[in-house]
């Protein structure tokens, strides 16, 4: 299999007032065309940034480094307008708040037709019956109708459901999801999951799903990546990684997750402490004053990525249930 | 708040200075409020200041004056003595200005030369001439001489005002004006709109009627209509006194910024209101005076703050606009009033005009530049909460 | 459905209007009736005294406020502005000064957007640059003079000391247009550029805001080219904070129109105003007022409703 997408000890840093605050560190990854991929971490974990810096849609203030290969082409070479014709038919994304992320002054049906007219080269007609027939596949009820509305007369799941078929409009190769149940209300955020499955199978698109939720990326992903501190800190395949976990932070972070399967009265586990201050990066791993098992060793020495047989890759000195 | 910006250093310089004219103007080494000179011939800026070097102007009706006997003065008419310009370089040099002389042009010492005890001594009337109209000759030459070797830095009107002297009485007309009704139109304003704010019911929906009420009015509209209704003579002999005229103008100006001033003091203080904190410390049982003076007026006082400055600002324009509509000061003695008095000479001596505008322009350039840059440092406060 | 929704609000809003100006005329007659001193006599000196009390009867002053105020208005209601007291209709001198107001008010904010809006959108594309900062300290330094001012130096320095322009007077439209917009073209200047200012620096800052909106990172990413996403994306949403700041800058310009008028000699409302008060004509001058808040209220009651055609946010927000 080839990779769709490779990143080569690419790193994201921004300029702020208080000093460079580097928010992802010298990440490594490589997908394979159909593989959808999970990203999970924390608020603040650089997995947003990770996303959206590979797609090249970040302000001026934040600088990149390290390459990104997009069928092997490497885009960090690539000027903005050559940048500009792999967005919307190489890749796509669907952002996190559907409530910020349409335009509130434009009608829906100009905001999905314009990706195809600019960009694919449609005629007003056929770019209005593909929108249509979009609309359709997203399950939107109306479509006629809902083409003629504004963002501020949908519900949240609606616009969502809005975006990802904007987003896959142009028929993308590769699907950034950033977070994209984050803001829905949960029994409108399986529908969402389950739909982006669909699309996944139906136009055989790579997926990148970004998350805080463990439990969103189980059943959706072939592989996940669990990032902390900027860094990729375990990776694995999905049953490999929910079977033999190897990182005390992804066991922490599953901990978390309320379950049905808890005994009643029984408290969540929270992971007590706060993400370092991404301005100031400390020798150690970056999870060791959190973490329940950490030894003097963690607190000095920065763990390398280490990389087991059976390509399960984590960052730790003393992996939960052994070196194996 | 200053430390970075140029342009805030120079309006505060500004600003200070207009303050200091206004408060020590009759300190000053200049002309009295109402002081004329040289019977009303225009000069150009830079008379007679040598200091100016080749820019400066000489006058042109610089006569040896001082030298003829006032019986002679007076039986020349007074044409002759205007056009009888003698060449400058007669001008005595031990009279003209030192070059130390200040913008603030002629010293107190300067001024003194030229008292009465200088002047030639008094001589009885002629048979020809009545006392009356000797003591008109004696304050014409008086003058005659103060114009003759008066610095005019930015000269001075056709009614014969020294401009500069002008411009600093004036500040303290036209500050007065804009401090006062600001003052307490502001103070007015907020009260209510603080009170409407934090009653809410039909006391707030009250307020805002009426603030509306008159906002629909444009502002300038309004103080026009004010003014022309009770400053008004009551018959077309009578006129209007200044002192009156002032005060209406102020009751109009603070009636146009009672509304302005109080929806903004009313918005700023419903934002605070329904903050966390003031909720929180009703909750554990704060009294209503409490909150209101150690939570809400604390935090609403710097927004007012920096619409205070673009206030001063509007009202100095406010009021040099009433003045060229003919209902404001007509005295010459504001900024407002120096430009309206004199509009009609723009066209033959423009600096009569250029002058007050250039004031006044620099002082809303001031007040707008201050009142910005509060409210940027507002910001960043409110961005740090 | 929407379309009740929006008649009903577009009713309300007239509903609103129609109070305030109420209120405004009758704050403008009780002020009226406040002038110290007998109307009557002030009208007309000469008077005997059963002459000033059958004048006072005919004005209304002999009774109640809200008596006289209805005397005063309804003929009004009915286009009827009542006399002056030398002589003459007030509605025929009305009907000749409203014209010129209102054309150099319009002129004024066709100039001012037609410049300051690609002013603004270029300063917001370029923010931080030298261009950006040239075009804000001018703007800046301009606006903070006072319009009259501007307008006496524009009439010296182009009227009279180039020649391009009379430096003062009206022409109607019927009598040329050329001559017409000759006469315009520097009191609209003059009154220009302040809104010229205000609007740049309003549309800058709010393009800039609006930049960093979530969905213009969308529309990038569906690979559009910036001019496409600065004109489609960005800046209609802030040409509506645009549009709303334009009619609340209605009434300075009105009341800036007044003072041009004088300075430039244009035979409209403002020397119309001042000619009242010279003349002491109380009682056109509170009709003028009254003409004056009624175009002003009517100015943002239109923008108002077509704002909410043009924004589908505020529909949503009403409902």
């Amino acid at each position: 299999m080839t990779a769709l997408i490779k990143l080569t000890d690419f790193s994201v840093s921004f300029s702020t007032p208080r000093g460079d605050l580097h928010a992802v560190r010298g990440v490594d990854l490589s997908i394979n065309k159909g593989e959808s991929v999970g990203i999970v971490g924390e608020s603040g974990s650089g997995k947003t940034v990770l996303s959206r810096a590979t797609m090249g849609l970040m302000p001026s203030t934040a600088t990149c480094t390290g390459s990104v290969e997009f069928n092997g082409v490497d885009l960090s070479r690539l000027s903005r307008k050559d940048l500009r014709n792999y967005w919307g038919t190489g890749m796509a994304m669907v952002f996190q708040d559907p409530m910020t992320s349409l335009n509130p002054v434009r009608r829906i049906g100009s905001q999905i037709t314009e990706g195809l007219i600019v960009r694919l080269g449609m005629s007003k007609e056929q770019a209005r019956g593909r929108a249509i027939e979009l609309l359709d596949r997203v399950r939107i009820s109306d479509p006629f109708a809902t083409m003629k509305k504004y963002p501020g007369e949908l519900s949240g799941g609606m616009r969502q459901r809005i975006v990802i078929a904007i987003a896959i409009a142009c028929t993308p190769e590769l699907l950034f999801a950033d977070e994209p149940t984050t803001a829905l209300d949960v029994t409108v955020q399986a529908q969402v999951l389950e739909l982006l499955a669909e699309l996944r199978q139906e136009f055989n698109m790579t997926m990148l799903l970004v998350t805080h939720d463990l439990g969103v990326v189980a059943g959706q992903t072939d592989r996940v990546v669990v990032m902390y501190a900027g860094q990729i800190v375990e990776a694995a395949t999905t049953k490999e990684l929910f079977k033999n976990m190897k990182m005390p932070y992804t066991e922490a972070l599953l901990k978390s997750i309320p379950r049905l399967d808890q005994q009643a009265g029984q408290r969540l586990k929270v992971i007590t402490g706060r993400l370092p201050d991404p301005t100031k990066p400390e020798p150690g791993c970056a999870f060791a004053p959190r973490c329940l098992y950490a030894t003097d060793k963690c607190r000095s020495e920065q763990p390398p990525l280490v990389t087991t047989q059976t390509g399960h890759q984590y960052r730790c000195f003393f992996p939960l249930g052994g070196a194996n | 708040m200053l430390r970075n910006s140029i342009g805030g250093k120079l309006a505060a310089i500004w600003l200070g200075l207009v303050l200091f004219f206004a408060i020590f103007g009759p300190l000053l080494p200049v002309a009295k409020v109402g002081q004329t000179f040289n019977d009303g011939v225009h000069l150009k800026p830079f008379t007679n200041c040598h200091f100016m070097g080749p820019l400066a102007q000489s006058i042109e009706r610089t006569s040896a004056l001082p030298d003829m006997s006032v019986s002679e003065l007076v039986n020349t008419s007074d044409n002759s003595i205007v056009n009888d310009a003698a060449p400058a370089d007669t001008l005595p040099v031990d009279q003209a200005v030192p070059v130390a002389a200040t913008t603030t042009a002629p010293t107190i010492e300067g001024e003194d030369v030229f008292t009465e005890e200088t002047l030639p001594p008094y001589i009885p009337p002629d048979t020809a001439v009545d006392a009356q109209q000797q003591e008109i000759e004696r304050q014409k030459l008086l003058n005659a001489r103060q114009t003759s070797t008066r610095c005019f830095f930015l000269g001075s009107t056709s009614e014969g005002t020294d401009i500069l002297s002008a411009i600093v009485n004036g500040s303290r007309t036209s500050l007065s004006i804009s401090l006062l009704s600001v003052f307490l139109g502001g103070l007015i304003g907020c009260l209510i709109g603080i009170a409407a704010a934090y009653l809410r019911g039909w006391f707030d929906r009250l307020v805002l009627l009426a603030f509306n009420i008159i906002l629909s009015i444009p502002t300038l509209v309004l103080a026009f209509a004010l003014i022309a209704i009770y400053a008004t003579p009551t018959s077309a002999v009578e006129t209007v006194p200044d002192s009156t005229r002032v005060k209406v103008l102020i009751a109009s100006l603070v009636v146009v910024i009672i509304p302005q001033l109080g929806r903004i003091a009313r918005a700023a203080a419903l934002q605070w209101i329904n903050r966390d904190f003031v909720v929180a410390s009703r909750s554990i049982g704060a009294t209503d005076i409490s909150i209101l003076f150690k939570r809400i007026i604390p935090n609403v006082l710097p927004s007012i703050f920096a619409i205070v400055f673009l206030a001063l600002g509007s009202v100095v324009v406010i009021e040099g606009s009433l003045s060229l509509l003919g209902v404001g000061l007509n005295n010459g003695n504001s900024w407002g009033s120096l430009l309206a008095r004199n509009s009609t000479d723009l066209t033959d001596y423009p600096h009569v005009i250029f002058v007050p505008v250039i004031v006044i322009a620099f002082t809303i350039i001031s007040t707008n530049k201050l009142g910005d840059l509060i409210r940027q440092s507002l910001d960043k406060r409110e961005a740090k909460i | 459905m929407l379309r009740m929704k929006t008649l009903k609000l577009i009713l309300i809003r007239l509903g609103q209007v129609a109070l305030v100006l109420l209120g405004a005329t009758f704050f403008v007659s009780i002020l009226v009736r406040q002038l110290p001193g007998d109307i009557a006599y002030m009208i007309n000196p000469t008077a005997t005294a059963a002459e000033r009390a059958s004048l006072r009867h005919e004005l209304g002053l002999d009774r109640n406020y809200f008596v006289s105020y209805w005397m005063w208005l309804s003929p009004i209601l009915r286009g009827d502005f009542g006399f002056f007291i030398f002589g003459g209709k007030v509605l025929p001198v009305i009907k000749s000064a409203v014209p010129p107001t209102l054309q150099l008010i319009f002129y004024t904010q066709i100039v001012a957007l037609a410049v300051a809006i690609p002013l603004g959108i270029t300063s917001a594309y370029k923010q931080g640059t030298r261009f950006d900062r040239f075009i804000s300290t001018t703007l800046f330094s301009l606006h903070s003079i006072p319009n009259f001012g501007i307008g006496l130096i524009l009439s010296v320095l182009v009227g009279v000391k180039l020649g391009i322009v009379p430096p003062s007077g009206y022409g109607r439209i019927s009598d040329g247009l050329l001559q017409h917009f000759k006469f315009m073209l520097l009191p609209v200047m003059t009154l220009a550029i302040a809104p010229i200012s205000s609007y740049t620096r309003l549309l800058r800052s709010e393009m800039i805001a609006t930049m960093r909106e979530d969905f213009v990172t969308l529309a990038k990413s569906k690979g559009l080219s910036n001019v496409r996403i600065l004109f489609r994306h960005v800046l209609r949403p802030s040409s509506i904070t645009l549009m709303t700041s334009a009619a609340l800058s209605m009434g300075g310009l009105i009341g800036g129109a007044l003072v041009i008028e004088i300075i430039f000699v244009i035979p409209g409302m403002g020397t119309q105003l001042a000619k009242a008060i010279g003349a002491r004509e109380f009682i056109a001058l509170q009709s003028y007022v009254v003409i004056v808040a009624t175009f002003y209220l009517l100015f943002n009651t239109i923008v108002d409703i077509l704002i909410t055609f043009v924004d589908p946010r505020t529909r949503n927000r009403h409902a």
